[in-house]
C-alpha cells in the first residue's frame, strides 16, 4: 500500500469520524405515565422463560457431550469444542429474547 | 436513577466517565467507543506488525510473548479456516485474522477498568456483519462470477407433477433471506453477549451504592459479596470475550465456504 492510499485511507477514517457527530444529536425519548405496569410484566416473564429454554438446552447439550465423551474418550477434544460452539449458538438464540425484554422493560 | 447509571455504563458516550462524579467530554462529536476502536486497532498494529516482520525473515518467532501471539494466528488458520474453507482457505485467511482479532482486542478491552469494549454497541457488530456479508458474497461473486453465483441458489428437486415450479421459487428465496438473517445473527449474538456481560456487572456493583445509600448496616457485607460476585463474572466475561470472537471467526468462516463451493 502506497502512501498516496494511505494518504486517502486516512482521510476516509477522518471524514467517517467527523460525520458520525450528526447521528449522535438524538434525545433520549423519556419514560411514559408509569401507572400501566404491563410491558415491565410482560419483561420478566419474558426473561424467566427465556432462561427456562436456555438451561433445558445447555442441559442436554451437556448431557449428550458428556455421555459421547464417557464412551469414546480419544474423541473427548473434538466433543467439547462441538459442545462449546453450539453453546455459544443457543446462548445467542437466548439473547435475542433478552434484547426484546429489555426493549419492553425499557418502555 | 441507578437503573441509568448502569446502562450509561455500557452505552456509548461522548462524555467519557472515570469516577462518579468525575469524566471529561469528548469533542467533535466523538465517543468513548471510537476511540477505544481506535485503540484496538493500533494494538493489534503494535504487536502484529513486528511479528510479522519477524517471521518474514524466515526465522521462526521466539519467546512466549511472539509464540503466544503467532498461535493465535495459527489457530485459525488451521482450525477454523482450512476445515471449513477447504483448498482456497489461505486466500480468505488475512479477512478471518483481521476479524477475530479486531472482535478479540475490542471484547478484551471492556476488561480494563475505566474503558469498556466497543462491540458492546449494536452499530458496532451490526457494521462488523455488514462487512462480513458484503465480503462474503463478494467473493463469491469474484470466485464464480455473477450468473453462476445466483443460479447456485437453486436447488436440483426431484419432484413430480410440475411442482418444481412452485418450491424451487420459494427456496431460493428462502436460502436468500437466510443469508441476511444469518448476517443479521451474527451481530446481534455478539452485541447481546457484550452488552448483557457488562451490564450485569455494573448492576451487581451497583448494589453497593444502593446499601449505601439505603442500609448502611448491609454496607460492608454487600461490599464483600458484591465484589467476589464481580470476579467470579469477570473471569466468566474473559472467557465469553475468547469464545464470541472465535464464534463470529467461525460463522464467517462455514459461510464462506459454503458460498465459494456451492456444490457441498
Amino acid at each position: 500500500m502506497n502512501m498516496k492510499t494511505l494518504g486517502l485511507f486516512c482521510l476516509a477514517l477522518l471524514g467517517v469520524l467527523c460525520s458520525s457527530s450528526m447521528v449522535m444529536a438524538q434525545d433520549k425519548i423519556g419514560a411514559g405515565a408509569a401507572s400501566f405496569y404491563g410491558p415491565h410484566i410482560g419483561a420478566g416473564l419474558g426473561a424467566g422463560l427465556a432462561i427456562i429454554g436456555a438451561g433445558l438446552g445447555f442441559g442436554k447439550i451437556g448431557a449428550a457431550a458428556l455421555e459421547s465423551m464417557a464412551r469414546q474418550p480419544e474423541t473427548a477434544g473434538r466433543v467439547q469444542t462441538a459442545m462449546l460452539i453450539i453453546a455459544a449458538l443457543l446462548e445467542g438464540a437466548t439473547f435475542f429474547s433478552l434484547i426484546v425484554c429489555i426493549i419492553l422493560a425499557g418502555k | 436513577m441507578f437503573a441509568e447509571s448502569a446502562f450509561d455504563h455500557v452505552l456509548d458516550t461522548p462524555h467519557w466517565h472515570i469516577f462518579e462524579k468525575v469524566g471529561f467530554h469528548l469533542p467533535l462529536g466523538l465517543t468513548k467507543y471510537m476511540i477505544l476502536m481506535l485503540v484496538a486497532a493500533l494494538l493489534i498494529m503494535a504487536i502484529y506488525i513486528p511479528l510479522a516482520k519477524k517471521v518474514q525473515s524466515g526465522a521462526p518467532p521466539r519467546g512466549r510473548w511472539w509464540n503466544a501471539f503467532e498461535s493465535l494466528l495459527e489457530f485459525i488458520r488451521d482450525q477454523v479456516a482450512k476445515p471449513y474453507m477447504g483448498h482456497d482457505a489461505d486466500r480468505y485467511v488475512p479477512f478471518l485474522w483481521t476479524l477475530f482479532l479486531f472482535i478479540l482486542f475490542c471484547n478484551l478491552l471492556g476488561m480494563f477498568p475505566f474503558m469498556g469494549s466497543p462491540t458492546a454497541s449494536f452499530s458496532v457488530t451490526l457494521a462488523l456483519a455488514i462487512i462480513t456479508f458484503c465480503f462474503i458474497h463478494g467473493s463469491a461473486i469474484a470466485k464464480l462470477g455473477v450468473v453462476h453465483y445466483f443460479k447456485s441458489y437453486i436447488p436440483h428437486v426431484e419432484v413430480p407433477f410440475g411442482m418444481g415450479y412452485v418450491i424451487i421459487p420459494m427456496i431460493v428465496a428462502i436460502e436468500i433471506m437466510g443469508n441476511f438473517i444469518k448476517a443479521f445473527v451474527l451481530a446481534v449474538r455478539l452485541f447481546a453477549n457484550m452488552f448483557a456481560g457488562h451490564m450485569v456487572l455494573a448492576f451487581i456493583l451497583l448494589f453497593i451504592i444502593m446499601v449505601r445509600d439505603a442500609d448502611p448496616g448491609l454496607f460492608w457485607g454487600v461490599t464483600g459479596a458484591s465484589v467476589l460476585g464481580v470476579t467470579a463474572l469477570s473471569l466468566l466475561e474473559l472467557f465469553v470475550a475468547f469464545l464470541q470472537a472465535y464464534i463470529f471467526t467461525f460463522l464467517t468462516a462455514l459461510f464462506l465456504g459454503s458460498a465459494l463451493h456451492p456444490e457441498h
